[in-house]
Formats: structure tokens, sequence, C-alpha cells
């Protein structure tokens, strides 16, 4: 028992499981059991780990608040402005569509090209449109997955697709283009471009109206890679069957997007105070939850997100804060932008300069070239647009004064008329609706039939003589209202039976006579003998005198008549 | 399932190349002549038994002493149709001396070897020993007329099945 005895006493004397031994093996445990043993290890450690938190939070909630403040302030922010901005999309929009000058003009113009007024606004506020992308198999050009902007007319995409292909293979073949290497890139035709990414085993292309965005080439790139690495087998072992690539769809498809051009002004001015309102509340609530230690941050992402303004210093001393930096004299001020916020400005220094930020470039427009009420400036890619009526005098200034304006490289004045035309707009609305007038008197005609008896030019006792000439002074007096020609094809018929020599001549006797009772005017009539009617029925419908009505065109003079 | 595949219409000018694929797609027809600059590109579905397949049919401009086939159009087509027109002998042989250059880009791609214009038999311009002599190098030879129509289906038909079948080989 002696030896036995002495072991139990030395072992007595040094605990095995002395904090040391364990501060030793702890890491080493913690490091295999969380590989071989994971969900375990997580299960005992939870509750330490929760009451941690909780001990945490009770001692000191500052701490925590400033652990979490960084991604929930950020995340509160960004989604208030997101749907401030819808707000004010959808605002301005609606003020847009029933107030200015333009909309008007989008009205007429809805109604000549026969568009839905929604989708002439859409098309004149658009900065880009994806409408199609294409992933194309480079070597025979076979379509591989397309996908389309439901609101845009597609044509067959195989055909577009071989037929880009094709281009590509004759520039290549007939300009031999250095690097040897390089393929088509885009092609544009008016206001649409074809993007073309690509490399020897993938194609893409996009269809975009309007002015391509930059990031167009990446986003194109990206999801190129992306399908390449996720269809590699299938790409090689591609011959005709594209089915494998359906599911490529949802890769293709975030690349259908668009963007509009910002709100005009006269909407923004009160929705400015709206959204400034908001804002500010909005901007109280999260400032407090994020708490002092956020602060510093936040005065200056509040400063970097105002267009013309730079911070390029802050510092903090105890409680008291210094922001130094550049402003540009269009730029809001920098307190204000704080104080809008509802937060007290601290210590601020700003520098005047030239800021090159698109906003205040286009705010610096507005001062300089003071367009008139009519006039809308938008500004992109340092390409400043005019859009609207003005007086002559002040679009010679605008072309030669814009070029001066820090930022501005280009005016565009292509959507610009000048005063003159502004009567035009008008005076169109008068003039359409007089057209209007015209075109239903023309078809009250057109809707109105004589009927002849049996085998003679003489009408039928119950002829509607009185109502053809009454429809026809109403469509004399609209014509001249109008002040444009018509001409009128008195269009005779007779039933089948008789020669056609007959009935030829009997028909045209029946147009002769009807513009003969009517008293018409010789200029605007044009007598047609249009010969037998064959599918009337019952037959004496055959025996009968319509109008024709062209409206814009007088008659032809009377060697080129139409009455053979 | 759905297939695709290209296929190249290549012979000598004027031989009905366009008018084919305008009767084939379109089952239209007519006199007018307008050559075709560089390539036309039409499609259409054919269904042979359970398979579908979109035919992408590349028109090109037929060859003469301005401008000659452009080998990169050809490539990545599954097959061909070679156009002759029977009422002019040369054609004939324009349509030998193309398919040896199509050949070196689209080795084993399968063809139908067209002879158009049928219903113009006053004034047919072929032998028939000389179409013995082509049936011997192993074309595919098919009376065709884009005015009536005749064999115009049946040629595009072939020609399907022929290339589905060289796949179907080249899969094992
Ligand atoms: N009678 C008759 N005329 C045909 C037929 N096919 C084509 N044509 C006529 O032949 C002329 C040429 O036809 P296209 O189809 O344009 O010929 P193509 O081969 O496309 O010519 P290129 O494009 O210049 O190479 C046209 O006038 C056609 O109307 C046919 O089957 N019968
Ligand atoms: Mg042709």
């Amino acid at each position: 028992m002696g030896p036995e005895r002495v072991r139990l006493e030395q072992l007595e004397e040094r605990p095995v499981a002395s904090p040391d031994t364990i501060g030793d093996i702890l890491p080493e445990a913690f490091a295999r059991a969380s590989t071989t043993r994971q969900r375990v290890l997580a299960l005992a450690v939870e509750p330490v780990m929760a009451t941690a938190v909780r001990t945490v939070v009770r001692k000191d909630a500052d701490f925590l608040g400033e652990l979490l403040a960084p991604t929930i302030g950020a995340a509160v922010r960004k989604a208030v402005s997101e749907a401030i901005k819808a707000i004010l999309q959808r605002f301005n929009e609606a003020l847009e569509r029933s107030l200015s000058v333009r909309s008007i003009r989008w009205r007429i113009e809805a109604r000549r090209t026969g568009r839905p007024f929604a989708e002439v606004v859409l098309l004149h506020t658009l900065v880009y449109r994806v409408e199609q992308v294409f992933l194309i198999h480079p070597t025979t050009g076979l379509v591989l997955v397309h996908v389309a902007d439901e609101s845009c007319a597609v044509r067959d995409p195989d055909q577009v697709a071989s037929m880009l292909e094709a281009i590509d293979a004759f520039v290549r073949e007939a300009f031999r283009p250095q690097p040897p290497g390089v393929h088509l890139h885009h092609v544009e035709v008016g206001d649409l471009t074809v993007w073309v990414d690509r490399d020897a085993s993938l194609a893409m292309a996009a269809v975009v109206r309007g002015v391509p965005p930059r990031a167009l080439g990446e986003w194109l790139y990206e999801a190129r890679q992306r399908v390449r690495l996720a269809y590699q087998p299938e790409l090689e072992r591609f011959r005709s069957d594209v089915s494998p690539f359906a599911p490529a769809r949802s890769l293709l498809e975030p690349i259908l997007r668009s963007a509009r051009r910002p709100a005009p002004r006269r909407a923004h001015l009160w929705l400015m105070l709206l959204v400034a309102a908001i804002a500010s509340l909005v901007g109280a609530l999260v400032d407090r939850a994020i708490g002092q230690a956020r602060l510093l941050d936040t005065y200056v992402d509040l400063l970097q997100a105002e267009p013309g303004i730079i911070v390029t210093s802050a510092t903090r001393d105890g409680g008291h804060v210094r922001l130094e930096g550049l402003a540009d004299p269009l730029a809001s001020h920098p307190s204000d932008v704080l104080e809008r916020r509802g937060l007290t400005a601290p210590e601020l220094t700003f520098e005047p300069f030239s800021s090159l930020d698109p906003r205040i470039v286009e705010r610096r427009a507005q001062q300089r070239l003071h367009p008139p009420a009519g006039v809308m400036l938008t500004l992109g890619d340092a390409t400043l647009r005019a859009a609207g009526v003005a007086p002559r005098a002040w679009i010679t200034q605008a072309r030669s004064l814009a070029l001066a304006v820090p930022g501005i490289e280009r005016f565009d004045d292509q959507a610009l008329r000048a005063e003159e035309a502004d009567v035009e707009v008008r005076e169109d609305v008068e003039e359409e609706a007089r057209v209007a007038a015209l075109r239903a008197a023309a078809r009250a005609l057109e809707t109105t039939t004589l009927y002849f008896m049996r085998g003679s030019a003489e009408l039928t006792p119950d002829a509607a003589l009185d109502h053809a000439r009454a429809r026809w002074h109403a469509l004399v007096t609209a014509a001249d209202a109008a002040g444009l020609p018509i001409c009128v094809a008195i269009v005779g018929h007779t039933d089948p039976t008789g020669s056609r020599r007959a009935n030829q001549a009997l028909s045209k006797a029946r147009a002769a006579h009807v513009a003969r009772a009517l008293a018409m005017d010789d200029a605007r009539v044009q007598i047609v003998g249009a010969g037998a009617l064959h599918d009337a029925r019952p037959l004496h419908r055959a025996r009968r005198v319509t109008f024709w009505v062209d409206v814009g065109a007088g008659c032809p003079s009377p060697d080129g008549r139409r009455d053979d | 399932m759905i297939e695709k595949l290209k296929v190249c219409m290549i012979g000598a000018t004027a031989v009905g190349k366009t008018s084919l694929v305008a009767r084939f797609v379109s089952s239209v027809f007519s006199e007018r002549y307008a050559t075709t600059i560089g390539v036309r590109i039409h499609t259409r579905r054919v269904a042979l038994g359970e398979r579908q397949v979109d035919l992408i049919i590349w028109d090109l401009s037929g060859e003469d002493e301005f401008q000659s086939v452009q080998p990169s159009y050809l490539r990545g087509a599954s097959g061909y149709l070679v156009v002759i027109d029977g009422t002019r002998r040369e054609t004939m042989d324009a349509a030998i001396a193309l398919q040896e250059r199509v050949r070196k880009t689209i080795a084993d791609a399968p063809f139908v070897a067209a002879l158009n214009k049928t219903d113009l038999a006053t004034a047919w311009d072929l032998a028939d020993e000389e179409l013995a002599a082509l049936h011997g190098r192993g074309w595919s030879l098919l009376p065709t007329s884009a005015k009536t129509g005749e064999g115009v289906e049946e040629a595009f038909d072939r020609l399907t099945t022929r290339m589905l079948a060289r796949q179907a080989d080249s899969w094992t």
C-alpha cells in the first residue's frame, strides 16, 4: 500500500485542474471542439454568452449602442432617404402631368402618335432604359437566353443576335481593326445603343434606349462572368439545345434597369420643404438613437452627402467638435445642412471653392443663365440640356454663356424652341380641335347613302337628300374653319343586272345627279362611276351613291381624275 | 427542349436563295429581283417528329465578279443549302467551286443542293449526265421552285434531318 499512498498524497497536493493548466489547454480545446463538435459547443456556450451580453447591456448600454450604431444608423438613413426619393418622384410626376407646358405638348404628341399619354411622358423623362439583354453563343450567333422589358416591342431575338454577329464579322473583315482580337463594341442608332460584351466563349448584348449608364459595361461583364462560371460545362457541350441555359435568365434580368430625369424645378420648391421637415424629424430620431459617440461621423456623413461640400478634417477635443473643409457658394451652408437635421452646428470653417458636382453645376447654370419660366435645364455627362420655349435672344445668349460655366462642356438645345413656337403650341391645340371637327364632319357625310330607282338616275322618294345636304354644308364650313383642302368623291353604283357598259354610265349619271341636286362646288367634288356592286344584299341596296371624303388634299386636276 | 441551328444559303447570284428563304419562311414569292448585299437573317421553327428546331437562316449574297462569300459568315453553321439555277448551267459550276471552299470553313456540315426554278421547264439548261455526275460526288439533289413552292419544304426538311443526324453521330 505504501507507494500508492504516496501517489495519492501527491495528487492531492497538486490538483490536475488548476486555472493555469486549464488556461493552457482552453484555446486548443475550443478549436478542436469547434471543428469536431461544433453544434454541441455552440449549445454549451450559448447560455454563458447570453448572460454576458445581458450583463454588459445592463452595466454600459452606451457601449452596445456604439457597437451597433454604425450599421443601424446607416441602414435607417438609407431606407428613409430611399423612401423620400420615391415620394418625391411620385409627387413630381403627378404635378408634372397636370401642370406644365410640356405636358400639354406631350398630350398632343400622345394624340398624334396614338400612344398612351403615360408612355409619352415616360419616353420624354427617360434617361436610359435597358430594354433587352441577349446571351449569345459567339461562333453560331445563336441566342442562349433573351430577356426584355415588357413595355417594349421585341423583334425575333435570334434574328437580331445573328445580325449582330454578322455585322461584327463584316466590320472585322472589311476594316481589319487592330489588335486582331477586337470586336464590335457598340452600335448607335438614334436614341438606341446596342452594347456588346464578349469573349471567345460567350457574348452579351444589351439594347439601351437613351444615354447608356457608365456602369453598363460592368453589369454585362459581371453577368457574363457569372454565367460562364455557372454554365462552363454546358457551354462546352453546346450544339443546338438551348434549354439548359433557361435558368440564366435570373442573371440577366437585373440588367433590365432604367433611370429617369430628375423632377422639374417647380415641384422641388415646396416638396423640398416637406422633405426637409420629414428629414429633420427622422434625423432627430436617428441622431438621438445613435448617441453622442457617433455624432462626429454623423456630421461628416451629412455634410459629405450634400452636393458642393467637402469635409477635409473633423476633430473632437473633449466635447468640442471642429469641422473644416470646402464649400461651393451655391451649396447649402454647412450649418444649415446640420440644423435642417435638428443638429446644433459645431465649429465650422469652410473655404469657398468651385464644385464640379453635377447638382451644383446645374445650380450654377441656373444662376448664370437665368432661364425663363418655360425652360428646363438638366445636366448629364457634362452636357447642359435646355428644353422648352424661350425668347430668341435668350437662346443666343445661353449658347455662349453655358460653355463659360465651370463644369459644363457641351450645350444641347435641340429640345429648345424660340418664343414664336410657344404661340404655335397654343394654336396647335385649337387647330387640333378644328381638324378633329373636320374629320367628324367628313365621317358624317361618309356614312350617308342615297338610294336610286331601278335602272334610272332618279332618287327613291324617301332618299335622305336633305340629310346629305346638311352634312355637305357642315363639312364645307368645317374645312374652311380648319383651312384645309378637301375632296369629296361622289361614288355611284348600280346593281349587277345589265351590261357592264350601261352600268358604268348609269353609276356615273347617279353620282352626277347627286352633285347637281346638292349644288356641290365643282372644285371640291369628284364624280366617280364605280359600275355594278356585286355583293350588296338585298339587291336594291346596290343602286346607290356614297361619299368618300379626303381631308388635307384637294381633288386631282380634271386630267388626272379617278373617275374613269 | 428547344434547339437552334444556324443554316447558310449559298450559290451564285440570282439563283433564288432569297426567294427560297422567303417562300420557306413567309410563303411568298416575287418576280422582282433585289440582290442581297451582305447577309439577311430569317428564322423559322420546324418540327421533326418530337423535336422542335428553330432554323436561323443566313441568306448570304451570291458570288459574282464583285463579291465573294465571306468565310466568317459561315462559321458556326450546322448545315447549308447550295442553290443552283437550273436555267443557267454556269451556276452549277459556281456551286461546285463554292462548295469546295465552304467545306474548308465548316468541314463536316451536311448540305443539300437545290436545283431551283424548275417551273421554267422550257428554259432548262442542265443535262441528266451532269446531274448524275453531281450524284456521283455524293451530292443530295432536289428540284425546287421558289415560285410554285415545289420541293422547298422538303429541301429544308432534308437538311434539318441531316443536321440532327450529324449531331447524334458526334455524340456517340
Ligand atoms: N421562275 C422562277 N423565278 C425565280 C425562282 N426563284 C427565284 N426566282 C427569280 O430569280 C431572281 C433572283 O432571285 P433571288 O432570290 O433574289 O436570288 P438570290 O440568289 O438571292 O440573288 P443574290 O442575293 O443576288 O445572290 C428573282 O427575280 C426571282 O423572282 C423560281 O423558283 N422560279
Ligand atoms: Mg439574295
